[in-house]
This record gives C-alpha cells, structure tokens and sequence, in this order.
C-alpha cells in the first residue's frame, strides 16, 4: 500500500513540474498552454532517438530539452506575434492548435508505435525500511519542489522576476516603462519548455510510449494540477501533482477500481474547484 | 460601424430560403455520389450535428467545449442500450433518447460551469471527455462483446435513406437553434458571454441561460453519437479519441460554427480533407495541421470562415437583417391584437407598472438598517434609505463612501449583508440578482453593458417581463427611445455610440416597468447640457412611465435639479438625508465633500 503510494510520487512528481510549469505560464504570459506536455514530449523524443543513435546519456538529454526550448521558442514568438492583444481564451485555444500540430507531426515524424524507452537516471533504489524509493523518484521530487521554489523566490526577490512581474501585469504597459515584454514573454515559453522536457524525459519510462499517448496521457493530470493550484500558486500546482499521482497509484493499487485511474483528475477538479470556487458567482465583467 | 452591424444582423441570409436550398441539397447529392461519398457525406453530417454544439456553447455563450466526443459516446452508449438491453426500442425512439439523455449528462457537466469560468471550463470539460473515454474502455459498449451489428429498420437499411435521415436531423436541429435565436433565451445567450451581471439585471437565470446552452451542446452532440453507431453499425470507443474532440473544436473555430452552413462545411472538411489528401498520396497529417493552422486564422480574424461569408454577403446585399421581424414577433405573440389596444402615442399609463397593486403610501424602495463588510472593512453600516413610489431620492457621497456597495446589496449581487430590503413591501433579501429585477428592482451599470448582437428594440424587449412585452407596441418603444434621446429602436446595438448605449440601459430598466429604478451614475461623461437635460428626464419618469428612482450620482446640478429627495453616504454611513436644499446646507455634507480644512 505504502509502497504503491510511493511509485506514485514518481509519476505525481514529473506532473508537478508540468502543472507548475502550466501555471507559471499563466500568470506570466495569460495563457493555459494545453500544448507543453507536447512540447516536452517532442523533446524527450530527440533524447530518445539520439540514445537510440548511440549517443550518451548526457549529450541526448541536453539536445533534447534544447529542441524543446526552440519548439517552445517558436510557439512562443507566433503567440506573441499575432495573439498579445487576444484574451486570455482565444491564446489558450491558439495553444490547443500548437498542440494538434505537434502531437500530429509527432506521430508523423516519430511513428504511431510504441518504442522502448531507455531507463535515462541509474536504475539503483534506495531501501528506507520496507520501503524501496528509485533513484529518478527522488531526483524528479527534488526538481519539482527546487523549481517552483526557485520560480517563487526569483519572481519575488531578483530584479528580473520584478520585470516579469510587470509584464503579467500588463504586456503592454511594462513595454512603455521598458520592459521588455515581447522578448520575455518568448523566454518564458522556452524556459518552460526545457523544464517540460525533463519532465517529460523523467516520467517517461514509466509510462506508455508513443507520441500521442504520452502527450495525452500526462496532459490531463498536468492539466489538472495546474487547475488546482488555481492557475496561480507553483506551490499548489506542485502538491496537487503530487496529490494525483499518489491518488491514481493508490487507485490502481486496489484492483477494483484500478481501471479508473484516470478518472481522478476530474474528481479532484470538481471537488477541490467546486469548493474553492463556490463564491465565484458572478464573473469579472461588472 | 457599419461593418460590425452587417455581421451581427445577418443572421437572415436566406432563413427559410436557405432551408429550401439545404433540402434540394440533400436531395439531389445522393444522386450524384458514389456508394463511398455517399457513406462520408453522411459522416459529414454527423459530424457538422456535433459542430452545432460548439456553436451553441462556444458560439453563442462564449464557453470553451472540449468535450464533444466525450458527449457523442454518451450518446452511442445509451444508444446501445435501448436498441439491445432496453430490447426492440425503435430505431428513431433509441436515437431520440440518446439525444436526451446526453442532453441531462450536458446539464449536469453545465452545472459547473456556473462557478468555474473561461480556461477552467476547458480543462473541466477536457477532463471529462477523457474519463468518460477512460470507464467506456473499461466498461466497454453496450453488446460489444457480443459483436453486436447495430441494424437498421428495412426503411433506413439503404445508405441513401441513412444520408436522408441525417440530413433531416440536422435540418431539424438547425431550424430549433435558429428559432431558439430569436427568444429571449437566445438572446441570453449573448447577453451572458457579455457580463453575467448584466444578464441577471435583466432578470434573466444565468444558472439556466449556462446549463441550457451546455444541455443543448450535448443534445446534438448526443444525437451524433447515436447516429454515428447506426452508421458504421458497431462501435469502439478509439472513435471518440478525445484528441479527435480537440480537432473538431479545431475545425469548428475555423469555419465558424454558430451558424448551420458554418457547421456543415466544418462536418465536411473534418471527413472530405482527409481523404482527398488520401487520393493524392499526400499523409493524412496534412489535414489535422491545416485544421490548426485554420483555426489560428479564425481566432485572428475574430470568426471563422463561414461567418465571414456570411458578413460579407450580408454587407453586399445590404440588410440588416430579419431582427426587426423578430422584435416585433413578441408582439404578435400577445395574440388577437389585444396587445394594440395600448398602442397609443403618447405617455405610457402609470398603472402599467407593479406599483399598480400596491397602495400608494408603500414605498417602492425600503432599505432598512443595512449593514455589509468586505472581511475587516466596514463598507455600509446601518443605512436606511426609503424611496416613496413616484420619486426620485438621490444617493450622493464622495469616492468609497458606499454607494456602489449599496446598490449592489439592494439588487442581490451582493448577498452576505444584514438588513432589511422590501420593494413595494415585500422583503427580497432571500432572492437572487435576477428574481429581485423580476420582482421590481432594476438597474443600470456605470459601464456599457448592452449586447452588441442585438437591435435596439430587441435589447429592450428581453429587458421586459414576457407581459409587459406583449403589451408594448414598437410604437410606445419609439416614443420612449424618442423621449430620452435614444437612437431608433432598429438599430443595432453595435452601431451605436456608447454614450446612447447607456442610454438604451436607462431606457430599459424604465421600459421593464418595475417598481424602482437605480440608476448608478447615468450621467457620467456626459457634457454640462446633456447632463441637465437628462436631469429632466429622469425627474419626469416617475409621473410618465411609473416606477420610482433611486438616483446614484456625482454631478451635483443634476441631482440637484432631478431629485425630491437626498441621501448622503460618507463612509458607509448616512450623514444626511431630507429635502435636497436642506441636505446641501448641512455643514457635516460640506465637510465630507470638501474635507476638515475648509470648514475650520
């Protein structure tokens, strides 16, 4: 049982970078970007075929979150090119459109089967009584908690979170003071994209592996915990990621209702939203 | 302006004509096509069916949907199970269910949707497409085990009558939503994707305006699903991939689906793209990245292709479309031409307005001892402010004192306040925003909240109780518009200046005939001249349409010059209140305006 709940840490952990990363772009580029798990997905793919090339680890994993960034980049630069002045739902559906282009090019370029995905982290355990926590557990825990620590302080005590900060505020009127917004708000989709690949590169072996699949499959509990932060906290996204994988690894656990794994998120999402929410009678249209 | 009033009041290229012509379509296309274009136009009318439900929910209320093959397997399943477990359900009854039944499932996915808004209703309804994908694959189809061939009646056997069912179908659904369009639902529709606020001060449900849009979306969608599994005849559940949802949302966004010639060209695209890239070789991918390109093109022009067309030809052939028909169907509605009898020019009777039932010494307005808190900040404390029927009492104050909360507290938006609120006697505190405008109070905003889509006249009307509606010739609408300086009530709202559009607010909440008006700052930005003549105006609607005012305002000579009766807030408190020459010479009012230094 406790040992279920742990492996789940592995999975809940990959999806609390990707929800972090979701909500971190949120805030700071006003879109839901349903596109990242894809976007590091194609990533992990260019790790996975250079390893498969006989690169080394290091090198394939580098090169692959570097294609993420410029696949970010460049969904990025589009946004920001054509959509800054566009609300908040009409960028959040340009960024369902990156994503039908980019599972559809994924599957054309990577094929539609499932390949073998090399274990990329040491496959050594570490032994804590009964309990056995793998090494790329513990390695994806730390990232995930680092990085949206690390997101907060920098949004709250470095010059450049204080500009970032203003460009949230408003792209338009930060770009008056200096700001500059446009150029950003780019690096923030690229950031966010390398951080999805290692996501993306951690999760991976543990999960199904075609293109397709994999961008779904982790896109509905990234999704999910994005939601549940509330689009605003890392904090939050970060614990509701790890709240969902362990909840789906207890689920599955029990093997009656293992068939239902997936149906978690949209529990936690009606209830926890629903309850949080329940004061948001009228919107903000006055 | 022009432009934009083209867009939105050509909703009647065609109406029945178009009907006409999609009839000589259906007929004539199976003519022509070949046993297997046949077999995809029919997959493009099932389609185009679930495309109408983006259009209702997307389209219309302005709520993201991504979950249209979630609410099509629905609709397969309980198809399923009336044709097998429900034994010998004829095959039209089975689809007829399906249909409902998805329609409840969409009701209660709506349900959320009264709280949570804008991306999260896109993840929420994501999500739920995904889990409904997730059990079926578990739980399976009705009968799948069994390999279950779904047969069709002798009638229906033949793909020709299979394309001529679907067809009606979609027919039927497009001639409900367009009529839908021209009530006071439709209209809601629009209202609420502009300011839900502003729908409930219409005394429209938002909650119902929401989930019926919703319900509807999964209706079609519903339909779809069941006609889908009489098509291909078995079913799995990889034909709802919830990316597969994704793409038609996709292709939705591009052509544009709010209207059925937008639906239908997005229901062939989605089948015929594909497989024409097929006859020349060329990968299926293709299809799936001119979707999103497509729909990156309509997001950037604001709508999609065939709504485009249909500005365009709208703008060519210069109407206006058939809104003036449909104002004035509600009143011909009123039945016998009962409703002409008021059709006098002149002033409307007083005795139209609720104030008719009550005596004349009931207030229309009493606020007593209310008292409301933002978590530590005192905003209102014990404000008693009574409004007798046939006046008009301002509420003056400086910034913050109050006097937005208070309004806001007397029509229900917000609700967490002690005190008592009676309107013509009758305590309102329990209702909602909406029941409270039904129930007499209605108000205008301090920013333009009129619904671009409509005509004046119809603005006006979905503003009316039904009766009072029914009542009210274009004739009286006119002469009220007139009186008030308005533009003319066929104009659409989107061509009109803002100053007239708040006009038109004002004119509104009068022409609903409730007990009190409340006006929340109706002369802000107006110049010296329009101000005083508005001042005019108001002072003189209680005696020539009825109901009272409570007046909420800063320019002084307009209060002034428009009011019987004074209320001053200075921090949530009610430092002065009587006749207005008294109120302005009270030294504790002169303090509040212009602060300690002056008075010493």
């Amino acid at each position: 049982m406790i040992q279920a709940g742990v492996s789940g840490i592995l999975a809940g952990a990959a999806v609390a970078m990707l929800g972090a990363c979701m909500v971190f772009m949120y805030r700071m580029v006003r879109v839901l970007n349903f596109a990242q798990v894809a976007i590091g997905t194609a990533g992990a793919f260019v790790s996975i075929i250079l390893g498969e090339h006989g690169w080394p680890f290091v090198p394939a994993a580098a090169a692959g979150v570097l294609a993420a960034t410029a696949i970010g980049v460049l969904c990025g630069t589009i946004m920001s090119a054509l959509f800054t002045e566009a609300s908040t739902e009409a960028r959040s559906t340009v960024a369902i459109t990156f994503l039908i282009a980019l599972v559809t090019l994924g599957s054309w370029i990577f094929g539609s089967d499932p390949r073998p995905i090399p274990q990329l982290l040491p496959h050594s355990n570490l032994q804590v009584g009964d309990i056995e926590v793998s090494a790329a557990t513990i390695v994806t825990l730390v990232l995930a908690i680092g990085l949206a620590g690390a997101a907060t302080l920098l949004l709250k005590r470095t010059r450049l979170g204080t500009l970032l900060r203003a460009m949230a505020e408003g792209s338009r009127a930060a770009e008056l003071l200096g700001v500059p917004s446009r150029r950003m708000a780019i690096g923030v989709w690229g950031v966010s994209a390398a951080v999805a690949a290692i996501a993306v590169l951690l999760a991976a072996p543990s999960r199904q592996s075609d293109f397709t699949a994999l961008s779904v499959q982790l896109l509905l509990p990234a999704v999910a915990a994005a939601s549940l932060g509330l689009l605003r906290s890392l904090p939050g996204a970060v614990a509701a990621g790890l709240g969902l994988g362990v909840c789906e690894a207890l689920v599955t656990y029990s093997s009656d209702l293992a068939p239902y794994a997936d149906a978690v998120p949209l529990l936690a999402i009606l209830l926890v939203l629903g309850w949080t929410q329940r004061k948001a009678v009228w919107d903000e249209a006055r | 302006m022009k432009l934009v009033e083209r867009v939105t009041g050509g909703t009647g290229i065609g109406g029945p004509l178009s009907l006409v012509a999609f009839v000589v379509v259906l007929l004539v296309v199976p003519q022509m096509l070949s046993d297997y274009d046949l077999f995809l136009a029919t997959s493009a009318l099932i389609v185009a069916l679930m495309v109408q439900g983006i259009g209702m929910v997307t389209g219309r209320a302005g709520l993201i949907v991504l979950s249209q093959l979630g609410f099509a397997a629905v609709g397969a399943y309980v198809f399923l199970l009336m044709r097998i477990h429900l034994g010998g359900a004829g095959f039209l009854v089975a689809i007829v269910v399906a249909g409902l039944a998805t329609a409840v499932v969409g009701l209660l996915v709506g349900l959320p949707a009264l709280r949570l808004r804008g991306v999260n209703l896109g993840i929420l309804t994501l999500v739920f497409g995904v889990t409904v994908t997730v059990v079926l694959t578990t739980k399976g189809f009705p009968g799948q085990s069994k390999a279950y061939f779904a047969d069709r009646p002798d009638w229906l056997v033949a793909d020709k009558s299979y394309f001529y069912l679907c067809g009606v179908v979609f027919a039927l659904t497009s001639v409900a939503f367009a009529l839908l369009d021209r009530t006071r639902l439709g209209a809601s529709w629009l209202a609420a994707r502009r300011s839900e606020r502003a729908t409930a001060a219409l005394g429209r449900s938002v909650a119902r305006t929401k989930t019926s849009a919703f319900a509807l979306c999964a209706l079609v969608a519903g339909l779809s699903g069941a006609l889908f599994v009489g098509q291909q005849g078995t079913v799995t559940v990889e034909s709802f991939a919830p990316v597969t949802s994704l793409i038609i949302f996709a292709v939705a966004i591009m052509m544009g689906a709010r209207y059925p010639e937008g639906a239908l060209l997005a229901g062939a695209l989605n089948i015929f793209l594909p497989v024409f890239f097929d006859d020349l070789n060329i990968s299926q991918n293709v299809p799936n990245l001119l979707f999103a390109a497509g729909a990156v093109i309509g997001l950037l022009h604001g709508r999609g292709a065939a709504e485009d067309i249909r500005h365009r030809l709208g703008r060519r052939f210069g109407r206006t479309g058939p809104e003036l028909a449909v104002a004035s169907a509600d009143v011909a509605a009123s039945g016998n031409g009962a409703g002409h009898g008021l059709a006098v020019r002149g002033p409307l009777t007083v005795g139209a307005t609720r104030s008719d039932h009550a005596a004349r010494d009931v207030p229309a307005l009493e606020i007593r001892n209310l008292s409301m808190s933002y978590r530590n900040v005192r905003a209102l404390s014990d404000v008693t402010v009574v409004v007798p029927q046939g006046c008009v009492t301002a509420v003056i104050g400086p910034n913050g004192a109050g006097k937005s909360t208070l309004i806001d507290c007397v029509t229900g938006f917000v609700r967490d306040y002690e005190g008592e609120v009676r309107v013509l006697g009758e305590r309102i505190d329990l209702m909602p925003a909406h029941m409270r405008a039904r129930h007499g109070i209605r108000r205008s905003f301090q920013q333009d909240r009129t619904i671009p889509e409509l005509t004046v006249e119809r603005y006006l009307r979905l503003a009316m109780p039904r009766e009072a509606s029914a009542q009210t010739s274009p004739e009286e609408l006119e002469d009220m518009l007139a009186f008030f300086d308005g533009p003319h009530p066929s104009r659409m709202l989107a061509s009109v200046d803002v100053g007239s559009r708040r006009v038109v607010e004002v004119v509104a909440a009068v022409a609903a005939r409730p007990a009190v008006v409340l006006l929340d700052e109706p002369a802000a930005g107006l110049a010296a001249a329009e101000s005083m003549r508005l001042a005019e105006q108001i002072a003189a609607t209680p005696a020539r349409f009825g109901p009272a005012v409570l007046l909420v305002e800063h320019d002084m000579e307009l209060v002034q010059a428009a009011c019987t009766e004074m209320t001053v807030l200075d921090f949530g408190e009610v430092i002065a209140a009587g006749e207005p020459r008294e109120v302005l010479a009270d030294t504790k009012v002169a303090k509040a305006y212009l602060g300690q230094e002056v008075m010493a």
